[in-house]
């Protein structure tokens, strides 16, 4: 019972770590792009990336189950052609929680973007340096407040992730049964107590998590001051 | 005149749970000012105008388990025409429905898919009289794929067949009635990596299905419902199984006690049995193999 | 040679301006480019240092062409040989001063003049910190010496001192004038102080609504009279007290205020912040208007 308690904790934190290094590599671009892009269509994209916070979590698992099942479309060519199934798996939850939570790393980041002086960037191009090594060596490290907020929110989210997850997770033990959904069980199953044990322990175990990553922040900011 | 409003519970409620929290979160991050305004505007109009979640009380709300919602659908009109009574059906799982209730859901009766949960509602005082069987349920084996179903226990070993959908057996008696009869076959052991749980037998069907599960246990009631009569092919499970579902009025629906009654008995009328029975279950008395 | 010939449609909030310019600058030379704010100073070395596109124009800095909006071509910023010293210094926050000059270096470039600039302009004490923890003159050294680690040509100073005080704003003339001469730079200089201009340019472009209304050493552009043997400062009315039919003002000249009489008519015809001229000569002391 208790390796059960603590893989489903542990499957939970795996959950959200793989998604949100996941994100931070996908989420850089996109905000990139949408910081500093001009073109008329920015808004089209801009609606895009924040779907998914007023798309409700179930109607975006039910469509990903629909997608990815095995005997049809998009599910039948994974498998066939690379073995990998993303409904019912580890993977197929990275997949959902990466779209479910993309806005959380990218509004952030775009922000973050939107808000460093332009004579900075401009500054780097005058002395020669090309867009890349300008996003690398002066723009993201004067973003970090952003990049920290985007990747906290993204953690968090997942960490409570439940609705895509239940539609497509199957609950299998080990694979897809994270702490949001078995604390769900342990609800309907009218075991309180367990349910309370997963609760405590995810908020606590969160809880230390982001009042690390913050007290780090904060002393990395006092070195550079 | 009749109104048949009829609502999703198992759907709804972690809809308000995941919703409603990514309201508040969306509310501070939407970057154009003007149409997150506009839109919680229009979210608190269409909220206050809805229906609010407590009824009147003319309406009897009745709590009814995933598997029963398709005879139900004939037994509610049935049953409002005969009686002129209205009610308006919730369906979920049944452990779902019962832990609710327990937390003072507007639930009347509870039409359960076992004895024990509206039999821990008895003890635990929430219901008003001891739960009694309306239907005895039966576990059948459904695929929509080109499978053969002679053979079933080889048929879920082998390779081909990846998936298997059940209900969750801690919280759907379905679920468990599964486990039981794998336990009994020595299968259990074998195949559990295979098995995919879905919350209630409902969204096992739902697995199967779609497609998503190759094939899985369900109910006879759902197999044989008009939206999947012809999808697929199933077999009845031997040994057959039976699950005893029993049905409670709650202590709320005891201070409406003709209208709740009048439904109560109205489940062991000739009329719902008979609905019962064409759905695939066994009524209490009766010696009718499923279909 | 310098060759800069540049048309931009402006939107301000005044309305639709055209910029319109037609410039030569000898190399080697350290020119000015002034006038009232909003007239297309700042956007006029933005489009030389490529950091804006012009609707039609032609940049040539010696031999090389750096846009050419006939043949469609514009080099970026990135490779024009140019150092853009910004108004509000725009150090990178996150790298210390050394840090700040060494990220200017091009690929392979000696390391040397780094240390040779921070000597010169004498941040060598300063280069283990941060841009947030120096003074305005201190950032705006380092600002400067960052433009120049590439050794480019041309050298563009959008307002570089308006942020100083007057001793501050001195010293750093000089150090401008220094590089100049070290690095045999051609310089364009945006400023409003026209002490500072008639100090360190030797040719000011006046422009004002985008085009360029007059040109030429600065004693010609800024005087109004064409009498070479007065003396004059241009300075702000501040206040003016009229007592017994007499008149004094006190007019602001640079970081000085000073107090001069004068008939109560011609105080009559002066207000508060006007611009006025003081000259003075054989005849005595003059002031007019403008």
């Amino acid at each position: 019972m208790n390796t059960a308690f603590w893989g489903t904790l542990l499957l939970t934190f795996k959950l959200a770590t793989v998604t949100t290094v996941c994100l931070l590599f996908i989420g850089i671009p996109i905000a990139y792009l949408l910081a500093y892009s001009k073109r008329r269509v920015k808004p089209l994209f801009e609606a895009l990336v924040s779907m998914p916070l007023v798309l409700p979590p179930t109607v975006l698992g039910f469509y990903l189950l629909l997608a990815f099942s095995p005997d049809r479309n998009l599910g039948e060519w994974l498998f066939e052609m690379f073995g990998v199934s993303l409904v019912f798996t580890f993977p197929g939850l990275v997949v959902g929680s990466i779209l479910y939570s993309l806005p959380f790393m990218v509004q952030p980041i775009q922000s973050g973007f939107e808000h460093l002086p332009v004579q900075l960037s401009e500054a780097s191009y005058t002395l020669g340096k090309s867009r890349w090594t300008t996003l690398w060596k002066v723009q993201l490290p004067n973003i970090k407040p952003a990049l920290l907020t985007g990747l906290v929110l993204s953690f968090a989210h997942t960490v409570g992730e439940f609705g895509v997850i239940l539609m497509i997770g199957g609950n299998i033990p080990g694979e897809t049964r994270v702490a949001s959904i078995a604390i769900y069980e342990e609800v309907e199953a009218l075991n309180y107590q367990m349910a309370n044990r997963y609760a405590f322990v995810l908020l606590a175990f969160a809880f230390t998590v982001l009042f690390l990553v913050y007290s780090i922040n904060r002393r990395v900011n006092n070195i550079v001051r | 005149m009749i109104k048949v409003v009829k609502k999703k519970q198992w759907t709804r409620s972690w809809i308000l749970d995941a919703d409603e929290r990514e309201r508040r979160l969306s509310r501070s991050r939407l970057s154009f000012d003007r149409i997150s305004l506009i839109s919680v505007v229009v979210f608190l109009l269409m909220t206050t105008a809805c229906q609010p979640e407590g009824r009147r009380n003319d309406k009897l709300i009745v709590a009814v388990a995933a598997n029963v919602q398709y005879a139900m659908d004939e037994i509610e009109i049935a049953f409002e025409t005969q009686s002129g009574i209205e009610i308006e059906v919730i369906t979920g799982s049944s452990g779902k429905l019962s832990a609710q209730i327990q937390q003072g859901a507007p639930y009347d009766v509870l039409v359960s898919a076992d004895m024990k949960y509206p039999q821990s509602l008895h003890e635990k005082g929430f219901a008003a009289s001891p739960p009694q069987v309306y239907a005895y349920g039966s576990l059948v084996l459904w695929t929509l794929r080109d499978l053969s179903l002679d053979s079933i226990i080889t048929l879920l070993q082998q390779p081909e067949v990846r998936k298997i959908a059940l209900a969750n057996p801690k919280i759907a008696p379905y679920g468990y009635l599964t486990i039981q009869w794998l336990q009994y076959h020595q299968l259990l052991s074998v195949i559990e990596s295979k098995l995919i749980y879905g919350e209630s037998i409902a969204q096992a069907s739902q697995y199967i299905s779609s497609g998503a599960c190759d094939i899985g246990f369900t109910a006879s009631s759902i197999v044989v419902s008009p939206g999947m009569k012809d999808k697929g092919r199933w077999v009845p499970l031997k040994p057959d199984f039976k699950l005893e579902q029993g049905v409670v009025i709650t202590k709320r629906g005891e201070k409406q006690p003709l209208e709740t009654q009048a439904f109560y008995d109205f489940l062991f009328s000739d009329t719902a049995q008979a609905v019962f029975s064409r759905y695939g279950y066994n009524t209490p008395g009766s010696n009718s193999p499923t279909r | 040679m310098v060759r800069i010939k540049l048309h931009k449609e402006l939107h301000a909030a005044t309305g639709h301006m055209d910029l319109q310019v037609d410039l030569q600058i000898p190399l080697g030379s350290f020119v000015a480019i002034s006038g009232p704010s909003g007239g297309g100073k700042t956007t006029l070395l933005r489009l030389i240092a490529g950091l804006e596109k012009p609707k039609s124009g032609l940049i040539k800095f010696q031999e090389e062409t750096w846009l050419n909006t006939e043949n469609v071509f514009s080099l970026s910023p990135q490779k024009r040989k140019m150092g853009l010293v910004f108004q509000d210094y725009a150090l990178f926050p996150n790298m210390t001063i050394e840090k700040n000059l060494v990220y200017a270096l091009s690929k392979g470039q000696d390391k040397a003049i780094v240390s040779e600039l921070m000597k010169i302009m004498e941040l060598s004490e300063l280069a283990g910190r941060y841009p947030v923890n120096l003074s305005g003159g201190q950032q705006q050294r380092v600002a400067l010496a960052r433009a120049l680690v590439r050794k480019p040509g041309l050298l563009l100073l959008d307002e570089p001192l308006s942020a100083l005080d007057t001793a501050m704003r001195s010293k750093l003339q000089d150090y401008i004038l220094k590089l100049h001469h070290s690095f045999n730079l051609t310089t364009i200089l945006v400023s409003h102080d026209f002490s500072e201009i008639s100090k360190m340019a030797e040719k000011v472009f006046w422009l004002e609504n985008g085009q360029i209304i007059k040109q030429g050493a600065p004693a010609e552009v800024f005087k109004t009279s064409p009498s070479a043997t007065q003396s004059e400062l241009m300075g702000t009315v501040q206040e003016i007290y009229t007592r017994l039919g007499k008149s004094k003002i006190r007019v602001r000249i640079g970081d000085n205020l000073v107090e001069v009489p004068l008939p109560a008519e011609q105080a009559q015809l002066l207000k508060i912040n006007s611009q006025v001229t003081l000259q003075w000569s054989a005849t005595g002391l003059h002031i007019k208007k403008g």
